[in-house]
């Protein structure tokens, strides 16, 4: 059974949320721009397994991001319905929405989105300062995870003062630090250079086996493409190619 | 605790901006500190020297002497009235006064005037009229024997206008209580100024037995004048003593003899009025300080919220309710705000705080050696008073235009959807 961030069971949960924590239904998501309608998504259908790692691909515009938002419940679908950890998140409030990716979603931002006046170690405590967790118990979670990312040293660093690969690592701790069922990311590596972006992909592999978190991001990087287990294509709003099995 | 962290960091990664509005807000409270001082102060230094010449902070009398002043609206004035009022907590002493209106002549000049019959022991515990002695002294403590001359004291102007001082005679014809007119032989013993120049003009003091003797009002009185401790508590005191003497404290709908207790404010309307009408003013003004800081506050709010869109749409993306980040930035509005009163009301303090002792010297705005205003003289220092509401109030008004300068900022970033946000488009 799913529950609420409150805790109350879920009254829309649809499926074996421990299965399958991601899955899309005949989603369309429609932009208006002044009298012209954006086609973002056509109709997506997409399920993806838990403790996967997948990266959806594919040029800009095809749609990669629309979807993650959509996934992430930063956005709502013009149809269909996005369900994740066994929940119709397709018309939350905002109140609700950001509640549930508190509770089951972790971001990782392509330009990393550090608070630039918090130092590293609070940035990376900061989803669980909203949870409210007592300093002790966000002390226990994130200075081990920020060892294990190799930023033991730099916890008392400005994100200024850190080089984009670190500030992204910092990030990664910041989506992990909750424990959610699913991490995002959309376009993580372009901001990195090649090193930094091995790095980075090597951590969130390791992280993806040692958590069993569901990774899902976004990249048109043909380099982590060629990293990645599970590749879905995207083009022109569409699925054209689900890699589950590559 | 994570609101008031992420505002005070916020405020200071932009230094000068910040230093900027928080000289805005604390020039506007030191301004608004120090005003209100002088404010009190000056409309204090008129109301004491109102009441403390003229009427004092309240006033005894009958129904018909509050509405029209005539020497037959009198009370029976005997040691237990006086004992009983004078019980009263809050009263400092009382001086029972019979007025008479009149002429008051000298050799070929005259000049209508009011003769005022005091104890001059009670009315030199009760006012500082005898302390206002220019010209010779005050009044005996005795009336003058059967066949003496009878003593007065002269308002300074009065006396100019007579062209008399100590040691001249003057004669005095008055209305009576029981509609004759009453005269008398004076000397003048002495010369006072009062400051009040209505009081110097016109009055004349007489030993109350004189004026009675005068006015034929044996063992009566018109008024029984009041001191406080406290002008603020004057009406509250009033209450007291119209309490202990089963009076009221409105005279509308009495009896003409039935006995009235009256505070200064109903005294003295005109003054009262002035100050009303003074203070209303000045919230004018000070709305219009407030609001010049409300504009800094809210320009700094605004350029921050702007330049922090991205940040605002991450924040709400891992998940901090839009109500919470609304709360963030109130609290940052709160900072600044409260930051900038309590610096500015420290400030005002101070020089309010010097300018309460030291005075602000008059002459150096004018070539003027006398000030007066509505009939009262001032001195050539206007002292400010510094009392809790004149530090507490502006702070707690600026707290307030703080929030209220915040809200549309942080209403609208709490508004933003944070996918585009973040993607750097606009919603």
């Amino acid at each position: 059974m799913t529950t609420t961030p409150g805790g109350a069971p879920s009254a829309e949960t649809v499926m074996d949320d421990a299965a399958q924590p991601i899955r899309v239904e005949g989603v369309t998501k429609v932009f208006r721009q002044g009298p012209l309608e954006v086609h973002a998504l056509r109709g997506v259908d997409l399920v993806v397994d838990q403790g996967a790692f997948a990266a959806l691909a594919g040029p800009s515009g095809c749609g990669k991001t629309t979807l993650l938002n959509l996934v992430g419940v930063l956005d709502t679908p013009t149809t269909g319905r996005v369900i994740v950890g066994g929940r119709d998140v397709s018309s939350l409030s905002r109140g609700e929405a950001a509640d549930f990716r508190l509770a089951h979603v972790g971001f990782v931002f392509q330009a990393y989105n550090l608070v630039p006046v918090l130092i590293a170690y609070e940035n990376a405590e900061f989803t669980l300062l909203l949870r409210n967790r007592d300093p002790a118990a966000r002390r226990q979670i994130v200075e081990p995870l920020l060892e294990r990312v190799g930023l033991g040293d730099m916890m008392d660093r400005k994100p200024h003062e850190l080089s984009g690969g670190q500030q992204q690592r910092v990030a990664v701790v910041r989506a992990l630090a909750t424990q959610p069922s699913i991490v995002l990311a959309d376009e993580p590596t372009a901001n990195l250079d090649s090193a930094a972006s091995d790095e980075l992909i090597d951590l969130m592999l390791e992280l993806n086996r040692e958590l069993d978190t569901t990774f899902l991001f976004a990249t048109h990087d043909r380099a982590v493409l060629d990293r990645t287990p599970w590749v879905i294509r995207m083009l022109d709003g569409r699925v054209v190619e689900d890699g589950a099995s590559r | 605790m994570l609101a008031v962290r992420l505002g005070i960091r916020n405020l200071a990664r932009h230094r000068w901006r910040t230093a900027l509005t928080l000289a805005g807000i604390a020039l506007s409270v030191a301004l608004m500190v120090w005003s209100l001082a002088f404010i009190e102060g000056w409309l204090g230094q008129m109301v004491r020297a109102a009441t403390s010449v003229d009427t004092g902070q309240l006033q005894v009398q009958t129904a018909g002497w509050a509405d029209t002043p005539r020497p037959y609206h009198a009370l029976t004035v005997d040691a237990d009235l006086l004992g009983t009022v004078r019980a009263v907590e809050g009263v400092v002493e009382v001086s029972p006064r019979v007025e008479l209106f009149g002429i008051i002549g000298h050799e070929q000049r005259s000049q209508v005037g009011r003769v005022v019959g005091v104890h001059p022991d009670l009315e030199t515990a009760a006012t500082p009229i005898a302390d206002g002695i220019v010209d010779g002294r005050w009044l005996a403590d005795e009336a003058a024997p059967l066949g003496a001359p009878r003593e007065v004291v002269l308002g300074e102007s009065l006396a100019r206008k007579l062209r008399v001082g100590a040691g001249d005679e003057l004669v005095v014809f008055a209305e009576a209580a029981d509609g004759s007119l009453g005269n008398d032989l004076l000397v003048v013993v002495g010369v006072v100024r009062t400051g009040n120049f209505a009081v110097d003009q016109q009055s004349s003091f007489v030993h109350i037995d004189d004026a009675r003797f005068l006015a034929a009002l044996e063992g009566r009185a018109n008024a029984i004048l009041v001191r406080t401790d406290d002008l603020d508590r004057a009406s509250s005191v009033a209450d007291a003593v119209a309490s202990a003497l089963g009076a009221s404290r409105d005279p509308e709908g009495l009896d003409e003899e039935e006995a009235v207790v009256r505070a200064w404010p109903e005294l003295l309307p005109g003054i009262f009025q002035i100050i009303t009408v003074s203070r209303s003013s000045f919230a004018s003004m000070y709305v219009f300080i407030y609001l010049v800081a409300a504009v800094g506050i809210l320009n700094t709010q605004r350029m921050s919220a702007l330049e922090r869109r991205r940040e605002f749409g991450v924040l709400v993306a891992v998940g901090m309710r839009p109500r919470r980040l609304l709360r963030t930035l109130l609290v940052e509005a709160l900072v600044l705000g409260g930051a900038g009163a309590l610096i500015g009301c420290g400030l005002g303090a101070a020089i309010a705080g010097y300018h309460a002792t030291a005075g602000l010297n008059l002459e150096l705005f004018t070539d003027q050696t006398s000030f007066s205003y509505m009939g009262v003289a001032f001195s050539d220092r206007l002292y400010a008073e510094l009392g809790v509401r004149t530090v507490v109030e502006p702070v707690v008004v600026m707290l307030g235009v703080a929030v209220l300068s915040g809200l549309w900022p942080a209403w609208t970033a709490a508004r933003l959807e944070p996918a585009p946000t973040i993607a750097g488009r606009t919603t």
